[in-house]
């Protein structure tokens, strides 16, 4: 084996060498094919296809319907709405949790990691059901209320804004926390060492260095948290009211109910192109490059 | 100049020559304590830090001096012992209200502030001045530091010299009593790290604060301090002038870590007068002052002696008060101003500095003798056991 393979070996490392000198990308795109062939055949076929099917049968009509059509304009403004609460509901519950995950001890950062991350392991549909459990009219919370003698009616705390906004919450939150976090942790300690020790108090120099050198991963929490939240199904379905239609359940409705395929693929291509605008305009503004390969320094 | 006239009082008071009387802020440090966990950063440091002066923390890598540093900072709470300014202890204030100016190891300039907002930060946080004076402080700061025009430009856009430069105009720019310094020259090369030592000497003498300064660099330590304090092993060993540490170690580590030590073992014979009579390993007694530590007849020594106090020569005659000894040369290195030698006194290596005129005829192999001025040498206690100097 060795003996006839030795000799072989010059002659074959000639060979890949004239071939990438040729065709510098070959093995680069050699190692990306499975993924670029997976993604070919699960999303890019089927994307065109929708959209093929979305003007096939009846032209633009499809979207002149969506786009003049009250009802899809308020699905669609509620589910901005439901994107933008639920994205600063988790700015604002996840930042503290990352910095004080920055801050603590490697053993107890170990743990609360995991606590983090552990409900992101637990199906969407349990903890969209647990929910339920909690915040039905005879849920936990209201028979708590109602024991008391806090409230004599149970309040309505399901099926509503309130209910699918801390459902998608909870969901996304070990995402955000997890995106802070590997931005914070990159922050050198010594720089707020240095703004302390020349005369900061602990609030100013958070205020003045660690803010804004955290402030890429906010950007970057943002558009990751918009971006998922704009396409959740299971969570406003069992935690919402009609009132609360996303523009998801909506598509799913044209599909199955109505089957109308034109139609829910023109709500999809719409979705899309709202999405991509969003992040290229995002990138345009915040440098999307910078902010997901970490600062510049 | 237009610039002086316009600041303060006390700010023309500080472009003269002499520093004010109480530039600087007194140090004591009190049987400080500090671990992490089972490691043991600083061990009952008991230091006194004169108002104004120049001091050095000297030691290897995990002596302690970044934590001793850091205790006095305020960013660290000692286990046990009191840090006092001035005799006043502050345990109970916290870092920012401590009014000290220090340079980073990194520098830690804030990445995203230009120079200019760099250096204002600390009259930002301390001081309400007016736009017109903050331009002018930190303008003056950063010509102290020999930097200008360099305001606009981002942290990441200079030179390891000029980040260095825009650290220091920070740490001074409000005027600071205290000055900590952690290894400031450490990432820059030789040629730029000597200039900037002379700078930081004379930045010193002009504004008369408290320096402290940490360096496992011996040169550095002996070129810039009027106090050397000499750590290891999250103790201090050793305090003094750089003379004094240099040529009177306490011990055989404080002796090679300050530079080329020999260290011959011997053995003390007698205790005469003033001197010790030293037997060395090829069986000759020499002479060693009395100082220092003291030994027992019959305790095991080590005769330390600097490299360039030792004398070669090819005959016996040596004239003057000096302790000669024979020996064979091993080794003969060319160093452009002079030869470094290398000659065995028994089985043991003295090295020596010979130059160029001396170094005529010296040969590998060759018998020469060695003679140095005895009050040069010094007797240390050898190491016990297998811990090595
Ligand atoms: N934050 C820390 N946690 C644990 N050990 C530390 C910490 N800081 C310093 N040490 C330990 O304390 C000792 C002294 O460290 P340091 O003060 O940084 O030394 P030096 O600055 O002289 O190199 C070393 O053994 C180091 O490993
Ligand atoms: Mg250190």
């Amino acid at each position: 084996m060795t003996v006839s393979t030795l000799p072989a070996y010059p002659a074959r490392s000639a060979r890949l060498k004239r071939i990438s000198a040729e065709y510098p990308h070959a093995l680069g795109l050699l190692l990306l094919a499975p993924m670029l062939s997976w993604i070919a055949v699960f999303f890019i076929f089927p994307t065109a296809w929708m959209i093929w099917q979305s003007f096939s049968e009846r032209g633009l009509q499809p979207y002149a319907t969506i786009l003049t059509s009250a009802i899809y304009l308020k699905v669609l403004l509620t589910t901005l709405k439901i994107c933008v609460i639920t994205t600063v509901g988790c700015l604002i519950l996840g930042y503290p949790v990352a910095y004080v995950l920055t801050t603590a001890r490697p053993s107890t950062r170990a743990v609360l990691l995991i606590l983090v991350v552990l409900p992101y392991w637990l199906d969407f549909i349990v903890r969209s059901y647990s929910w339920m459990i909690l915040l039905g009219r005879h849920g936990l919370i209201n028979q708590l209320v109602t024991g008391l003698g806090i409230s004599s009616t149970s309040l309505p705390l399901l099926y509503n804004l309130f209910s699918v906004s801390i459902g998608m919450i909870q969901i996304l939150l070990p995402l955000t926390i997890l995106t802070l976090f590997s931005t914070m942790v990159r922050i050198d300690r010594r720089l707020v060492d240095a703004a302390t020790i020349h005369g900061a108090s602990p609030w100013r120099a958070f205020r003045t260095v660690f803010l804004p050198l955290s402030l890429p991963g906010v950007y970057a929490a943002c558009l990751l948290l918009f971006v998922s939240a704009l396409g959740f199904y299971v969570t406003p379905a069992l935690l919402g009211g009609p009132e609360q239609t996303m523009i998801s359940q909506t598509i799913m409705v044209i599909a199955s109910d109505l089957l109308d395929w034109p139609l829910a693929s023109a709500a999809g291509v719409l979705l899309l192109v709202v999405t991509t605008s969003l992040l290229v305009l995002y990138s345009r503004f915040f440098r999307l490059d910078r902010m997901l390969g970490g600062m510049a320094r | 100049m237009s610039v002086a006239a316009l600041s303060a009082a006390d700010d023309a008071a500080r472009t003269s020559d002499a520093p004010r009387p109480d530039a600087g802020v007194e140090v004591r440090l009190e049987r400080l304590s500090k671990s992490f966990g089972s490691v043991t950063a600083v061990d009952n440091v008991n230091l006194t830090i004169p108002a104004g002066a120049f001091v050095t923390l000297l030691g290897p890598s995990g002596s302690g001096k970044t934590t001793t540093l850091n205790l006095i900072a305020g960013f660290l709470a000692p286990d046990a012992g009191n840090i006092a300014f001035d005799g006043r202890p502050v345990a109970s204030v916290p870092p920012h209200r401590r009014n000290i100016g220090m340079v980073f190891q990194s520098y830690a300039l804030f990445p995203h502030m230009t120079v200019f907002d760099n250096v204002a930060y600390p009259l930002r946080m301390r001081n309400r001045l007016a736009r017109e004076a903050l331009t002018i402080r930190v303008g003056e700061s950063l010509e102290l530091v020999g930097l200008t025009k360099l305001e606009a430009r981002y942290p990441r856009q200079l030179s390891g010299g000029q980040q260095q430069r825009v650290a220091m105009a920070r740490a001074l720019v409000s005027r600071p009593r205290l000055l900590l310094m952690d290894e400031p020259l450490g990432a820059l090369d030789k040629k730029l790290r000597e200039r900037l030592q002379g700078e930081i000497k004379d930045i010193h003498r002009r504004i008369g604060s408290t320096f402290v300064y940490v360096t496992h660099d011996q040169t550095e330590a002996l070129t810039m301090s009027d106090l050397v304090v000499v750590m290891r092993d999250s103790r201090i060993v050793q305090v003094g002038s750089p003379r004094s540490v240099y040529e009177a170690p306490v011990d055989a580590f404080v002796a090679d870590f300050l530079g080329g030590a020999n260290l011959l073992p011997g053995e003390v014979m007698a205790n005469e007068r003033d001197a010790y009579a030293v037997r060395i390993a090829n069986g000759r007694m020499i002479s060693v002052p009395q100082t220092g530590a003291s030994h027992a007849p019959g305790s095991k020594v080590l005769v330390f002696i600097r490299p360039e106090d030792v004398k070669i020569s090819h005959s016996e005659e040596m004239v003057g008060n000096v302790v000669t000894t024979a020996a064979v040369v091993r080794e003969v290195l060319f160093l452009g101003e002079s030869f470094k030698v290398t000659a065995m006194v028994g089985p043991h290596p003295v090295v020596l500095r010979a130059p160029r005129v001396q170094a005529e005829g010296i040969e590998i192999g060759g018998h020469v003798m060695l003679a140095w001025p005895p009050e040069r040498s010094r007797a240390l206690a050898a190491p016990t056991g297998s811990v090595s100097p």
